[in-house]
């Protein structure tokens, strides 16, 4: 491992530490082969997380100019906030444009796990009602593959990540490998049973990235409530403490954090790639790394494709 | 001259007391690593705005000064502390000075209607009236005047004394129930972890 990771030919370089490039580097580091992880942002630490900080320790109580002058994309989703807005890349560095007409808010961070620190967790499963809708809509193309095809993929994530939810039997939200479902209210009870009886619709609890038992090393939700700005019992999935640390631990994945990935490099072969160039991110040198093969996980590369 | 030295020591000593935490407060922030927000690096700023010596940044004194009377009479002190005791004059000084010169300046144009209307009633700014005065001037203010009275009347009478007296209301309202004082005067005992929740405990079928 003591490699210049500059003078290695990685089995496979992945370009993004998050939810994606998490389980990319865990599956393959784990399966033997050699694995650069790259990063743009900087490592993370739980020392950093604020979600027992009540907001009038903050100077502005979460009303921060600071934020407002330099996130005034980022801050359009609540998750950017006074607590954590350097998770989130400075709008006024990182400009983009979108066609007339055509917005885009584009939520961006900058840090080990990217958005898997900030993200929503409702995790549902899709089923043939959205891999074949076009062949009863009309709309779009029906997908290549079918729910049949992803179901076993379904299973080892979240029997891994732990999503709480209810098991109901509905073929529009294929049921999983469930942890207990968080408790339903009276009030919604009563909904569930009548909206059931007049309407035949099944109303549940959400099914949800947050431990409802303690799961693979990690505690059980205390239900303070602001995920986004980390959590100290790692009780909801971020990738930095389950995937990447899995990855790493497997002695085979290289983390290169501050590697801002510029281009992938293709090689005299055609449709063969060398690896990929990143720009350091503190130094601005540009560095090559080779693989193999490369996976594009992150944000800006995905929709680019 | 003894007497004087032992003065001016005293009170010397009680200065760089008074400093001290935010002395500490100035290193941590100079010496955190970059790219850690104040909260994430653990600054704890709850303190900053009871510091000795807090000048406003944004107000003029009286300004301020009518703040601090209109706060105290908006949110008073009870058996708890009231918008005084919790410094919402100097959050909200605070905050204006970060905010937008339009915003700076709605602020103002609230804060001053209400000195305006002193001086048409009662020959006086607001900071000066009595209790009595200033209670007569604010219940005017806080119920809007609505039209000429027949039900129905939709040619309702712009009332801006009301849309002042509400925005600086809210003003305090908000400053007084984000500080420490006022958290805890909405209940919260300070713990953050809520436990399990047990959600419905009804048996199956028995709402009642």
């Amino acid at each position: 491992m003591a490699q210049d990771p500059l003078q290695t030919t990685y089995d496979a370089v992945v370009v993004g530490s998050g939810a994606t490039g998490g389980w990319a580097a865990k599956q393959l580091g784990e399966a033997g082969l050699k694995v650069a992880l790259l990063e743009a942002g900087r490592a993370v630490s739980p020392k950093e997380f604020t979600e027992h900080m009540p907001s009038y320790k903050l100077k502005y109580r979460d009303h921060s100019p600071e934020v407002v002058r330099t996130r005034p994309v980022q801050k359009q989703c609540y998750a950017c906030m006074e607590y954590n807005y350097e998770w989130f890349v400075n709008d006024l560095e990182n400009p983009y444009s979108t066609p007339p007409g055509k917005p885009f808010t584009w939520q961006r961070l900058r840090i080990l796990g990217g958005r898997s620190l900030v993200w929503g967790r409702q995790s549902y499963r899709l089923s043939d009602n959205d891999f074949k809708a076009a062949g009863r809509d009309g709309y779009g193309d029906d997908w290549p593959i079918g729910y049949a095809d992803l179901a076993p993929y379904y299973d080892i994530v979240e029997r891994y990540v732990g999503i709480s939810g209810a098991t109901e039997g509905n073929e529009m939200l294929p049921d999983g490998q469930f942890l207990p479902p968080m408790k339903m209210s009276c009030g919604e009870v009563q909904l569930r049973a009548r909206v059931k009886a007049k309407f035949g619709h099944t109303v549940t609890i959400g099914r949800t990235a947050i431990l409802t038992q303690n799961h693979n090393g990690r505690l059980a939700c205390h239900y303070c409530g602001p995920c986004e700005r980390g959590c100290s019992t790692f009780s909801y999935f971020s990738s930095p403490f389950t995937t990447v640390k899995d990855a790493l631990a497997s002695g085979n994945c290289t983390l290169l954090t501050n590697a801002v990935v510029s281009h992938v490099d293709m090689d005299t072969e055609p449709n063969k790639t060398r690896g990929v160039t990143y720009v350091d991110r503190l130094t601005r040198q540009v560095k090559e790394v080779r693989g193999k093969a490369v996976i594009l996980c992150g944000r800006r590369s995905a929709e680019k494709r | 001259m003894k007497r004087r030295d032992l003065i001016r020591g005293s009170v010397l000593a009680g200065a760089a007391a008074a400093l001290r935490p935010s002395l500490a407060a100035a290193q941590s922030v100079a010496q955190q690593p970059s790219e850690l927000t104040p909260a994430q690096s653990g600054v704890d700023a709850s303190k900053d705005l009871a510091a000795p010596g807090w000048k406003p940044l944004f107000l003029d004194e009286h300004q301020n000064e009518t703040l601090i009377v209109l706060s105290d009479l908006i949110i008073p002190a009870t058996d708890t502390p009231g918008a005084k005791e919790a410094l919402v004059n100097r959050y909200i000084d605070l905050v204006l000075a970060a905010e937008t010169p339009e915003t700076q300046r709605t602020f103002l144009n609230s804060l001053g209607y209400v000195d305006g209307e002193s001086m048409r009633r009662f020959k006086a700014a607001f900071r000066y009236l009595s209790r009595e005065d200033q209670d007569i001037l604010l219940h005017g203010l806080a119920y809007p005047r609505i039209g000429g009275g027949w039900a129905g009347d939709t040619g309702a009478v712009a009332d801006p004394g009301h849309g002042h007296f509400e925005a600086l209301k809210g003003r305090i309202m908000s400053a007084y129930y984000s500080s420490q004082i006022g958290e805890k005067e909405l209940g919260w005992d300070g713990a953050f972890a809520h436990g399990p929740y047990q959600g419905c405990e009804h048996p199956e079928g028995d709402h009642k």
